[in-house]
């Protein structure tokens, strides 16, 4: 839960970049065509290598064998499609079915990665800030939550550490080690309670409940946002009119349908790519900018 | 803009956009739509409890006991995290409930959610979750003075609320993998996720075999020593 | 102006028969720094959350509290609010958000003010009170002294009349306590805002006090400007709890005026002693008990070494008493003894032993008992009677503690916990025992009980602990060592120890310098001038 903040994100208001993403990951949930889908799988694979940084390496890992495993697993279980490459079992193994699940797992896989961008742009106190406008009072449940879970992890481990050293130490056998630890369990929740009472005093110290709490977290809306946030807006809404017209009309059975280049169906590509990279656009300016500036000192 | 004509605006807005938005997309995207509209209705089911809560009086002390129980929910989530499905989240939500009324009961369930996605990934799963442990902390709250006086129901409910949560997470199984919802196909994640199912309701039952007395105490002599 | 004044107050809690306030009276003026003292349990803090509308305890209450001349019951939420401040104990409660920033708005967002007015005002703050280089920072990973710092901040965002601290340094290491003290001191002369203040560390201060109130019983029973205060307390026998300048002062003659401070303690012997002696101590070592060699430590693999290659021996029926500031690795040191915490590099050894090698039962039956900072700790049952088992139910009994037996474990006071923990360890019947921060929470007169009590373990078994409190280090042990920089400086003597230090140190070995080298406390003086006249 550590709050890092790229260069293109900090700037910029929560509302775009939330609007952005959610419109993304929404264009990405329901168009399930195979340019489309590339196009989001991979700006989101990029996005997520320079937003989650190294780490990211270390995820992939995981995210990798999810995607070949619903990709290949489609066929197995559906059996429509009108190529069978083999058969297994008296069942056909199909040529689109397999097709279909590479494409909807890659779908899966970039609405993954779309909600690991969210994560790791929209900090905690960014959403603390989109919920704060409308319910304050949830918001700072919230965040006395969030400063809660360190401490009651922390006191967790204390607990368990000079507990081990009295006269539960010895006791060897599978019921009294469960019996130990739950006795763990209830001397954290007693500890929790007393010293999250002491909290609510201080919080009615300084006047909790005496009026309808403001918030202090203010981000500028700014004329970049407002060009970002426009164009964001145009560009999901032609997609949509493209998408309702019959743009994004793909078919995988009975037989895998061409993927036409027409000028239509190059025309809302393009948009849909422009939609998905703004972010990563925004983010190579501001490094670009920002080793320009570099080089002059 | 007065205040008040603001605040009725805005509650225009979640009540009748969002929906619009919900009917729009089916329009637009047919069988997939599906999807879209159960998470819209999933985060639009949850803003009522929490209009409720934010328009409730700010006892101080009720406060941070709601927030002490979901910080204690996602730590028991990230505790049990390597086996699993076992997990005492249900458990503390439900007693949550019945110990600091349904109101705080369905917040419990929901931020809970919301605070430890935090860590295990947010996602479209992320409102129905907020939903389904929200509603059984809220009916928990709702029945508290007979799970107080009979375990025997207070076991039932959890065996209850674990299948319900299943049975409610497997809707959105199907339609995020298939996009249409059909019976048969309902039939057939329940039938695959029965395992998990079975693993939920003992894991309920277990947890709250073991922590509804000694939870239940403290929180009555906390009650009691700080006077809530 | 009179700011705050209570007429006849009295309090009791409910289901209780005696009153925790008794017939109290007082009264503060505008701008005063007012210094409130007395034993524990004489009623201070429920007196602190009584003038505090918000905190005040259910319970019965007669008497009145004014607050500008008008009744507490009379003020509004918004007036009470803003109108006093109030500080804890444990910075680490205080703090309810995750962000310094939003901490420091906290108060002014429950009012309600507007977002410009908090933000000009949260800037200002962070620059007076040197917040802002971590003003970005998560609040768990602030120290003890930043995190209480930052409580008295943001209680003055609104800048409050009257601002309440209870006991705000006990929790921080004598240097974060004296920066603290410091700051509170600012506050009232720069700002104008009266202080009440409840403090054990009546040295630094007494000098700076206006007013000067000492409790027991749930009554003031003496009041007045700190100096004439301090003397009639000496003149009724009250002197453990008084300035060290002041006990000599008492011990040595009681010419002239009391001295308060450390100048005037210096003073006060250069006028009054004639001769310079200085004292010899020596240091007995004995049979090796635990061995740290070559000790490397870190909490995480991607953070910073804790201990950096420390040397420690520990000889038989010693006690061993470990300073240092905040950070500096001390509880790590006793972790690592009592094989809580394990080295990356380096041995400790028990009895030659490899404490690596030894099992659980072999290390905690009989052998080590380990006092963690917060003896709660060693509490997981639901009475105090249940965890201590039925010898140490027995020993409570002979020591007069019967009555805790049925209590809740975190209904206890800080000396009667410190008590109960004590007993708990002891039942184990350990060769070591390994202290915590023995002395917090511990007013004078159970300090003293515990000193004597660890001196009489001592002809049995052996003591490390480690301690903030110099002054309670200098009486209670054989050798005093200092951590710093990732090693265990070496050992030596308290008396050698103390006078050698210049921060590190007591008040009676800063009065003493240069004229009774070696004496690091009242005593010692004391008896110098015995031995004088």
């Amino acid at each position: 839960m550590k709050s890092k903040d790229k260069f293109a994100y900090s700037g910029m208001h929560p509302v775009t970049v939330a609007f952005h993403i959610m419109a993304q990951i929404c264009l990405t949930m329901f168009i399930l065509h195979p340019v489309f889908v590339a196009i989001s799988l991979f700006i989101s694979l990029f996005l997520c290598a320079s937003v989650v940084g190294k780490k990211f390496l270390k995820e992939l890992k995981f995210y990798l064998p999810f995607y070949l495993i619903v990709a290949v697993s489609n066929p197995l279980f559906s059996h429509n499609g009108a190529t069978p490459m083999f058969f297994l079992n008296g069942k056909p193994i199909t040529y689109e079915a397999l097709i279909y699940g590479f494409v909807s797992s890659g779908m899966f896989l970039s609405i993954l990665l779309w909600c690991r961008v969210w994560s790791a742009v929209i900090t905690d106190d960014k959403l603390l800030f989109l919920l704060g406008k409308q319910f304050p009072k949830i918001g700072l449940v919230l965040t006395v939550t969030l400063r809660m879970i360190p401490r009651f992890r922390m006191k967790w481990e204390e607990l368990r550490e000079v507990r081990s050293t009295v006269d539960d130490a010895a006791k060897k056998g599978f019921v009294s080690k469960v019996k130990g630890a739950l006795r763990l369990f209830s001397a954290l929740i007693t500890q929790a309670m007393e010293s999250s009472m002491e909290t609510g005093m201080s919080m009615a110290a300084r006047g909790y409940g005496v009026r309808k709490r403001t918030s202090v977290i203010t981000y500028k809306f700014r004329t970049g946002d407002a060009i970002f946030l426009s164009l964001n807006l145009l560009l999901t809404a032609s997609i949509v009119v493209f998408v309702a017209l019959g743009a994004a009309k793909y078919d995988f059975y009975p037989y895998i349908s061409p993927v036409s280049v027409g000028d239509r169906s190059i025309i809302v590509f393009v948009l849909y790519a422009v939609q998905s990279a703004m972010l990563l656009f925004k983010e190579v300016k501001e490094e670009a900018l920002w080793n320009f500036c570099r080089s002059k000192i | 803009m007065t205040p008040k004509a603001k605040t009725v605006l805005s509650y225009l807005f979640l009540l009748v956009l969002l929906p619009a938005i919900a009917v729009g997309g089916y329009f637009l995207f047919r069988e997939r739509g599906y999807v879209w509209i159960s998470v819209v209705i999933a985060a639009v089911a949850c803003i009522p409890f929490f209009i409720r809560f934010e328009k409730s009086t700010s006892d101080v002390r009720k406060t941070v006991m709601l927030a002490l129980l979901i910080a204690l929910s996602v730590l028991g989530r990230l505790a049990f995290s390597y086996v699993p499905h076992f997990k005492p989240v249900t458990a503390i939500i439900i007693l949550a409930g019945i110990y600091l009324g349904a109101e705080a009961g369905f917040l419990c369930g929901s931020l809970s959610v919301l605070c430890s996605n935090f860590i295990f990934g947010q996602g479209p799963w992320t409102p129905f979750q907020m939903v389904a442990w929200g509603l059984i902390g809220f009916i928990a709250g709702v029945l508290s003075d007979p799970f107080k006086k009979h375990v025997i129901l207070l076991m039932i409910y959890g065996v209850i609320s674990g299948v319900f949560y299943s049975l409610f997470m497997d809707v959105l199984t199907v339609l995020w993998l298939d996009g249409g919802f059909t019976t048969k196909k309902y039939l057939a994640a329940i039938v695959t996720s029965f395992p998990i199912t079975l693993t939920y309701a003992i894991s309920n039952v277990i947890f709250l075999f073991v922590l509804v007395k000694p939870l239940g105490k403290k929180i009555d002599r906390i009650k009691e020593k700080y006077g809530i | 102006m009179e700011l705050l004044s209570i007429e006849n107050l009295k309090f009791r809690y409910p289901k209780s028969e005696n009153w925790v306030i008794n017939d109290l009276s007082l009264s503060i003026s505008k701008g005063e720094f007012v210094v409130l003292s007395g034993p524990t349990g004489c009623g201070k803090t429920t007196l602190f959350k009584l003038i505090k509308k918000e905190l005040s305890p259910m319970g019965e209450e007669t008497g009145k509290i004014l607050f500008f001349g008008k009744d507490k019951k009379d003020l509004s939420a918004q007036e009470s609010a803003e109108g006093i401040g109030f500080v804890m104990q444990d910075p680490e409660n205080q703090i309810v958000t995750e962000k310094v920033l939003r901490e420091l708005s906290f108060y002014m967002e429950n009012l309600g003010y507007a977002p410009a007015v908090i933000a000009a005002r949260v800037g200002e703050l962070s620059n007076y009170f040197g917040i802002t280089p971590w003003i970005g920072r998560d609040t768990f990973h602030l120290s003890g002294g930043q995190k209480q710092l930052l409580t008295l901040a943001s209680v003055m965002t609104v800048f409050p009349d009257l601002l309440i601290l209870d006991e705000p340094t006990s929790r921080l290491d004598p240097i974060a306590a004296g920066e603290f003290i410091t700051t509170l001191k600012r506050i009232n002369t720069e700002l104008g805002v009266t202080v009440l203040l409840c403090e054990h560390r009546l040295e630094e201060v007494l000098p700076i006090a206006d007013k000067f109130f000492y409790m027991e019983n749930g009554a003031i029973s003496y009041s007045g400007d700190p100096r004439s205060v301090c003397l009639s307390l000496a003149e009724n026998g009250k002197t453990d709890i008084l300035p060290a300048a002041t006990r000599i002062w008492h011990g040595a003659g009681k010419r002239g005026e009391a001295p308060l401070s450390v100048k005037e303690g210096k003073a006060y012997l250069d006028r009054y002693f004639t001769r310079k002696v200085a004292l010899c101590p020596s240091v007995k070592t004995g049979k090796e008990v635990l061995v740290i060699n070559n000790v490397w430590f870190r909490y995480e693999k991607e953070e910073a070494d804790v201990l950096r290659g420390a040397d420690l021996t520990v000889y038989q029926n010693e006690i061993l008493t470990l300073v240092g500031g905040n950070g500096s690795g001390k509880s790590t040191v006793i972790k690592l003894l009592a094989g809580i915490k394990k080295p990356y590099r380096g041995k400790i050894t028990l009895y030659g032993k490899n404490l690596r090698k030894l099992r659980r039962e072999e290390l905690y039956n009989n052998n080590i008992s380990y006092l963690p900072q917060d003896p709660t700790l060693l509490f997981a049952r639901d009475t105090v009677g249940d965890e201590l088992g039925e010898e140490g139910r027995r020993f409570a009994e002979e020591k007069g503690l019967k009555y805790l037996l049925a209590s809740h474990p975190h209904d206890l006071s800080g000396g009667e916990m410190q008590k109960c923990a004590l007993i708990k360890l002891l039942t184990a019947r350990p060769k070591i025992l390994l202290l915590d921060e023995p002395t917090k929470g511990l007013d004078a007169e159970a300090k003293k009980y515990l000193i004597s009590l660890l001196k009489e373990l001592k002809k049995t078994i052996t003591v490390v602990i480690v301690t903030h409190d110099v002054e309670f280090a200098a009486a209670v042990s054989d050798r005093c060592a200092l951590l710093f920089g990732g090693e265990v400086l070496p050992p030596a003597h308290p008396q050698a120890f103390f006078s050698e230090n210049y921060f590190y140190t007591t008040s009676a070995s800063r009065i003493a310098r240069g004229m009774i080298e070696g004496a690091v406390s009242v005593e010692q003086i004391v008896s110098k001038y015995d031995a004088e006249s």
